[in-house]
């Protein structure tokens, strides 16, 4: 009897030091794979923010996207984050290096400012709620005082800052401040004398588009800029297919271009050309319209401006263009990614500068429990 | 008497036996999902590298050389390595993971690497 309680009070003893064994060796190699995570985790976050705030590869994201770095030049481009922002998650997941969950915004003066229709991006992007309120890029106007002015009103109407005539190198000067930038046939050679040399010109307008604006040019640029070519030689083609987002270009539909000013250079910058509006006219002042991309620029060029508005059915929907086109986003963000019920998240802050302004750039990376 | 003791004993020893198997079950549940954990983890980190070395070779000027060596083993796990010309694709265990990079000559291989750019990217051994 007295040995049978002896063996009972050693395998209780045995059984207790052997749980609190196991207990202990399962809470240190528990803490220590959570460490191990949250290193992992803060290398991945580290790593994506550097791509992210980095131009990426391809630097203009003309071909498939390798590394998805949203500056362009070293400053921010609000193309790629509105091409970032209508990415799938197949596409993210290729385009940045981290297998974590994450999401990114953007604040200027401490609010979250709207990419699109959106607050934030990444592959688990927050949930958002939002006001309706329009956003515009900054816009600026520039045309001749002996030139057409049709979209003089238009651009008053939306808050443009207005330059005239010698201006134009303050223009260009000035070009980072501006998301949108419309140029009413400018002839620019009109401006070039001893101290604003042609070359001048050309470098400035590289640097103009580099920023990142959206550039539109009606009526006769005057000389070769902005990559592009203008002949004298007229032309004809046909568009195959475009996602243009502002304007109607229909697929199929011939593009005439007035003989005066012809697009030419064409498939190695990617221009997509057509009819603006639809119409097909083969007289001299036909209306063309062509779009490509130089430097981090959306470039779109009209042609005659009087072709463009004669007849006056052509104007509405250039304006209309416009509009759709200066808008920057429709929500105001009101996004609370502190409150994520995530037992590790690693938040790291940035700053880009873009159109004037420097936005913080606040990316979360965290892993579900 | 002795013979309750011997049962008893043989319960406890019964009960300390599936205690055991449980543990050990669960035990190697958790090591294989973190052995899979460290080996994607592992890939990912030399596709990355891989991929910031390529892409770095893009951003500077033509007449840029560099060398840079790829593991034969990614610590305890063996693995291997394709390229084409854009893309990468690492495997070990039945993880095969694809990474997107800059058009290239070439194919990287275990062992010492030289990447140059002319203008187009190339690697050799």
């Amino acid at each position: 009897m007295r040995r049978a309680q002896s063996w009972s009070v050693d395998y209780a003893m045995s059984i207790l030091l052997f749980t609190i064994a196991v207990g202990l060796i399962g809470g240190l190699v528990s803490e220590h794979l959570q460490d191990r995570d949250y290193t992992l985790l803060i290398d991945d976050a580290k790593r994506l923010s550097h791509a992210l705030v980095s131009d990426g590869y391809p630097i203009d994201w003309a071909d498939d996207v390798v590394r998805a770095g949203i500056l362009y030049d070293d400053r921010l481009s609000w193309r790629k984050l509105d091409l970032l922002s209508r990415m799938s998650e197949d596409e993210l997941a290729n385009a940045l290096p981290t297998a974590a969950n994450y999401a990114f915004v953007l604040r200027n003066n401490g609010s979250v400012v709207g990419i699109g229709e959106t607050c934030s991006i990444g592959n688990t992007p927050f949930p958002q709620s939002t006001n309706e309120s329009l956003q515009r890029h900054n816009l600026a106007y520039y045309a001749r005082s002996d030139g057409d002015q049709e979209l003089a009103s238009w651009a008053s109407s939306r808050n443009a800052t207005i330059y005239e005539d010698d201006e134009l190198l303050l223009l260009l000067t000035s070009a980072h401040q501006y998301g949108m930038i419309l140029f009413e046939d400018p002839h620019f050679e009109n401006e070039l004398n001893n101290t604003f040399t042609d070359s001048i010109l050309r470098e400035q307008l590289r640097r103009t588009a580099a920023y990142g604006p959206m550039l539109f040019i009606t009526g006769n640029p005057g000389t070769p800029v902005l990559g592009i070519n203008i002949s004298g030689n007229g032309t004809n083609g046909t568009i195959l297919s475009h996602d243009e987002p502002y304007f109607s270009l229909n697929e199929s539909d011939e593009i005439n271009f007035t003989t005066a000013y012809t697009i030419s250079y064409l498939a190695s910058e990617d221009i997509l050309l057509g009819n603006f509006g639809g119409a097909t006219r083969t007289q001299s002042i036909a209306n063309g319209a062509a779009l490509w991309q130089y430097e981090d620029a959306q470039v779109y060029y009209f042609s005659s401006p009087t072709g463009l508005y004669e007849g006056s059915s052509l104007k509405p929907l250039l304006q209309e263009g416009l509009d759709r086109a200066l808008i920057r986003s429709t929500v105001t963000c009101m996004v609370e990614p502190e409150l994520l019920d995530t037992p590790s998240l690693v938040k790291i802050e940035r700053l880009a500068a873009g159109h004037g302004t420097i936005y913080e750039l606040t990316l979360y990376a965290w892993r579900n429990p | 008497m002795r013979a309750q003791a011997a049962f008893e004993f043989s319960i406890l020893v019964g009960m300390g036996m599936v205690l055991m198997i449980i543990l050990v079950i669960l035990a190697a549940n958790m090591t294989y999902d973190r052995l899979e954990k460290q080996r994607t983890a592992a890939l990912l980190e030399l596709g990355y590298t891989i991929q910031d070395e390529l892409i770095l070779a893009t951003t500077v000027q033509p007449g840029y050389e560099h060398d840079f060596l790829l593991p034969e083993t990614l610590g305890r796990f063996n693995y291997a390595i394709l390229t084409n010309a854009t893309s990468l694709r690492l495997s070990s265990g039945a993880k095969t993971l694809s990474f997107p990079i800059p058009p290239i000559t070439g194919t990287l291989t275990k062992g010492l690497n030289t990447i140059r750019y002319d203008g187009t990217l190339s690697v050799s051994q």
